[in-house]
Parts: structure tokens; C-alpha cells; sequence
């Protein structure tokens, strides 16, 4: 039974791609549930299904079996309340748009879908993340760490309860990955959301997680929960502690026993 | 805590050295072509006016020309038009119903192959010699290479970009003027380069099968080809060169002026 505090839960779930012979299967009864509010990060091996876990819970596809659920309904009454904020790999700019009108997109469809209260001023939200004085460029006047920030903008500018990000930080250099991490962190405790976040960073997925989930590609489940007990709100210099190296080390060994 | 932004400033300086590359060895391998012609035509004057009889021509009686080329330019305008909004529209039909595109693009791929010369005069036969004929030859050129490249456009959507208005539960409606339409664009100005001078060879291909009415650029070429007059046949030409040239520019400086602000993201240009 769903309780009330539980934002994501995914029960029994199995999914694989393909056909009889060639099916690969990617996720074999995986159950897994985050709490409202919580930072949750998916970190494994490639091929351990963490990109699948998350467009699951996108509802960008259906489960072979088992059953994603957000806030206790099914994923698609959330979406089409616009109660899921997603914030794929590469930032998905529309190129004839500008900063601004990028960041407003999700308000401009959908239109019919209940409203928050209050949603945040997307110019002060950009801001907020180092861009206000990128308001009218397009996106091609952009580094590539600047138009990750602003799909970062985009989905919190309509208030979503839930956000969905995968490999935000992927495609950007170290040191601008780590500004966007601090960026990310500063936002988020501001906002109280419930992040499932997919990385390769075991940096990342320590500094700024509640819980990581660590997947497996040899189960294709989950292999091991570890919760992050450093305290919030966080800043850069939580990545410099001794609590923080040892909880890097751990996962990092945990990661080890997962791989092929 | 900010990046360094990309470098426009660059690119654009880049594009300015190049203007002056750009047109001018075209220009020059004209000149030199004109050269060659006026050398040819004095040898050679039954077979090639030269440069200096098709400009007196031009010259003294521009009210035939310019007649001429508008109603050329008409039937170029109008069925071109016409053919490229019906497979605009079909596109869209295809591109949303399946079944529709299976049936109907290998008839489309049969109307290309088939040379239109051959159907124009049962177009004529259907449709009279007045300007009917003349739009439906412009549009049927037109159609099918604005069709291939509506659907082509209409598919090229960033696909995360697809991800994102999926988990906001946009509409088909709303995918499709968000995203679709203006992710197409840049495919319907190539294939409008293409069609827009392309519709002025329809034009003038059904001028000269439809020449009932005496009017029209192609109509003038075959009435003064065949009187020996080579004179206006090449001053005819030369007016329907510049018809092409003005049209193919007038879609370059459109494009320029709605797909400025399109090129690609660094990012998307990487995947």
C-alpha cells in the first residue's frame, strides 16, 4: 500500500528491449521506493538499466511487468497533471528560441494542467543560476555548462514536485560539472523536491544525494541502497571531509562488486 | 560560476571574409563565358546572336519582355505555390497516418520518374489552353521534391527535445507547432530553393506545349524560334535567367531573414 510520504515507487518492475531470442533484459524485478523530498541517485555500469529506471518513471516507457507509481497514482495522471519536471542528457534547447523563452516552454503547453500556487519568476531563476545576463541569447551563443543551466531553469520553472534528471552533467568538462553541481544543490534545497537523478559520478552522487541506489548489470537490480547522512544544506567545501572521502570509497567498492 | 560563452563573433567574422569569395568567381567565370559567346556568335551568326543584338533587343522593346515575364512569373508563382502547399499538407498527412504515406509516396516516386514533358499535352487537352494548364505543370514539378523534404522535416525533431514535451503531456496539436514546424523549416527552405526556380521550368514547359495564348516567356521562345528570330529566343532566355536567379535569391534572403537564429546548438551539432 502507497503511504503518504512516498513520491516514487517502482514494484516488481522488469523491462527488456527486443524480441524472443534477442531480447536483452535490462531490469528484473527491481523495487525501489523514494520518499517525498529526498535526493535519490542511480549510479552503476553501463547496461545496469539506470536510464531505463528513469524513463520509466518518465513514462517514456511502459514495464514489461510491475508497476511505476508517483505519488500514488500512475505516471501518466502525473505527467498530464505536469507534476514531473525531466531534464535530459543533453540540454534539448530549442535552437530558435531564446534563454528566456527556452526556460518558459513548459508553461506554454499543457496548458489544461492544474497550476501550482505559485511558480517561480523564470528570470529570477535564471538568475539564480548565473544567467541573467544570457536572458535573449539563443542557444548556439552558448557553452555547453550554460545551456545545461538553463534546462536545469526549465524544469523547475513550473513547479514540479518530482524531477527526473539524466546525466545532466555528462557532456561538460570537470570543473564545469562541478559548478553545476553547486549550482544544482543550492536550487534544490531551496526548493524541497524529489530528485532521481542518473550519474557515472561517484562525486556527484555522494554530494548531493539523500540515498544512492547502486544497480547492478550482472542482476540488473538493485544491488545496494546506501544513504548519505551528510548534513544539509551542503556546500562545496562537504567534498573536502573525511565522512565525505569514506563515503566515496564505499561506493566506489560497492560499484566494483557490481561490474561485469 | 559561469562558463565562457560560445563564439559567434568568430564565425560571423569568417562569414564576412568569405562574402567577397563567394560571388566573386562566379562573376568572373560569366564575364568569361559572355566572352567566349560574343567570339562564338562572330563566327557563328546563324547559330548564336551576339551579346550586343540580344541587348538591343532587350533594349527597345521591353515592354514584350516584361509582359511576357509576368505572366511567366505568374503561372511560376501560383503553381508553384499551389504544388508545394498541397504536399505540405499531404506531408503532414502522411507523417501522421501512416498507412496513407505507404500508399500514396511510391505513386508520388511514379508522378517524379515520369517525365512531365510526355503528360503536358493530355493536361492541355484537359484543362484548355488558358493558364489552368500551366499552374498544374508548375505544381506537379514542384510537388514532389517539397513533399520528400516536408516529411524529412517534419521527422528531424530532436528527440530529447520530443522527451521533454512527452513527460509535460503536450498535445499532437502542440508537439507539432512547438517542436515539428519549426524543426522543419530549415528542410523547407532547401526544398524551396529548389522548387521555386524549378516551378519557372514548369511554367515554361507548358508555354511552349500550351502556347494557344500567345503570352508567357516560353510562348515568345517557340514563336521566335521558329520564325529564325534569335535575337528575341536568347533575349527571352536571358529575362528568364534573371526570373530564376531573382526568385532563387528572394528564398536565400527569406531563409536568411527566418532561419538566422536556427543554427544549432553546440551541443545538438555534437550528436
Amino acid at each position: 500500500m502507497p503511504t503518504a510520504d512516498e513520491a516514487i515507487s517502482f514494484d516488481g518492475l522488469h523491462k527488456s528491449f527486443g524480441r524472443g531470442s534477442d531480447a536483452v533484459k535490462v531490469l528484473d524485478g527491481v523495487d525501489l521506493t523514494i520518499r517525498r523530498g529526498q535526493f535519490v541517485t542511480v549510479i552503476g555500469p553501463s547496461g545496469c538499466g539506470k536510464t531505463t529506471l528513469l524513463r520509466l518513471a518518465a513514462g517514456l516507457i511502459e514495464p514489461d511487468a510491475g508497476s511505476v507509481r508517483l505519488f500514488g497514482a500512475p505516471v501518466a495522471s502525473a505527467t498530464a497533471a505536469k507534476r514531473v519536471g525531466f531534464v535530459p542528457q543533453a540540454p534539448a534547447l530549442l535552437p530558435w528560441r531564446s534563454v528566456l523563452d527556452n526556460v518558459q516552454l513548459p508553461l506554454q503547453v499543457n496548458r489544461r494542467a492544474p497550476k501550482p500556487e505559485s511558480t517561480p519568476d523564470p528570470v529570477g531563476l535564471l538568475n539564480a543560476l548565473g544567467l541573467g545576463d544570457a536572458l535573449k541569447r539563443r542557444p548556439r551563443e552558448l557553452s555547453g555548462g550554460m545551456q545545461q543551466r538553463v534546462a536545469i531553469a526549465r524544469a523547475f520553472v513550473f513547479d514540479p514536485p518530482v524531477l527526473l534528471m539524466d546525466e545532466p552533467f555528462a557532456a561538460v568538462d570537470e570543473l564545469t560539472r562541478e559548478s553545476l553541481r553547486h549550482a544544482l544543490l543550492t536550487i534544490w534545497q531551496a526548493s524541497g523536491k524529489t530528485v532521481l537523478f542518473v550519474t557515472h559520478s561517484v562525486t556527484e552522487a555522494v554530494a548531493l544525494s539523500d540515498l544512492v541506489v547502486v544497480m547492478s548489470a550482472t542482476t540488473h537490480g538493485v544491488q545496494r541502497v546506501i544513504p548519505i547522512g551528510l548534513p544539509r544544506p551542503r556546500d562545496e567545501l562537504v567534498e573536502t571531509t573525511a565522512e565525505f572521502l569514506a563515503l566515496e570509497r564505499e561506493l566506489r567498492l560497492e560499484l566494483r562488486k557490481g561490474s561485469r | 560560476m559561469t562558463e565562457p560563452p560560445g563564439e559567434p563573433a568568430r564565425v560571423r567574422y569568417r562569414e564576412d571574409r568569405l562574402r567577397v569569395g563567394v560571388w566573386l568567381p562566379p562573376a568572373i567565370a560569366l564575364v568569361i563565358l559572355i566572352g567566349i559567346w560574343q567570339i562564338y556568335a562572330v563566327h557563328h551568326p546563324y547559330v548564336a546572336p551576339r551579346v550586343s543584338k540580344i541587348a538591343s533587343q532587350l533594349d527597345h522593346r521591353p515592354g514584350l519582355y516584361a509582359r511576357n515575364a509576368w505572366t511567366t512569373l505568374q503561372e511560376a508563382l501560383i503553381g508553384g505555390a499551389a504544388g508545394m502547399g498541397v504536399a505540405f499538407v499531404l506531408a503532414l498527412v502522411m507523417f501522421y497516418v501512416h498507412v496513407v504515406e505507404r500508399a500514396l509516396l511510391p505513386l508520388a516516386v511514379v508522378l517524379n520518374v515520369t517525365p512531365l514533358i510526355a503528360i503536358a499535352p493530355a493536361l492541355v487537352v484537359a484543362f484548355g489552353f488558358g493558364m489552368t494548364p500551366k499552374y498544374v505543370i508548375a505544381s506537379l514539378l514542384v510537388f514532389f521534391p517539397f513533399l520528400v523534404n516536408a516529411l524529412a522535416g517534419l521527422r528531424a525533431v530532436d528527440p530529447e527535445a520530443l522527451d521533454l514535451v512527452a513527460t509535460l503531456h503536450a498535445s499532437r496539436a502542440e508537439v507539432l507547432w512547438r517542436l515539428r514546424l519549426p524543426s522543419s523549416l530549415p528542410y523547407l527552405f532547401a526544398a524551396g530553393r529548389i522548387c521555386v526556380p524549378l516551378s519557372l521550368v514548369g511554367a515554361v514547359v507548358a508555354e511552349f506545349v500550351a502556347a494557344g495564348e500567345a503570352k508567357g516567356l516560353g510562348t515568345l521562345v517557340v514563336t521566335a524560334a521558329s520564325l529564325g528570330d534569335l535575337g528575341t529566343v536568347y533575349a527571352a532566355v536571358v529575362v528568364l535567367a534573371v526570373l530564376g536567379v531573382a526568385m532563387f535569391g528572394a528564398v536565400v534572403a527569406l531563409q536568411r531573414i527566418v532561419l538566422g537564429r536556427y543554427a544549432p546548438s553546440t551541443e545538438m551539432r555534437g550528436r
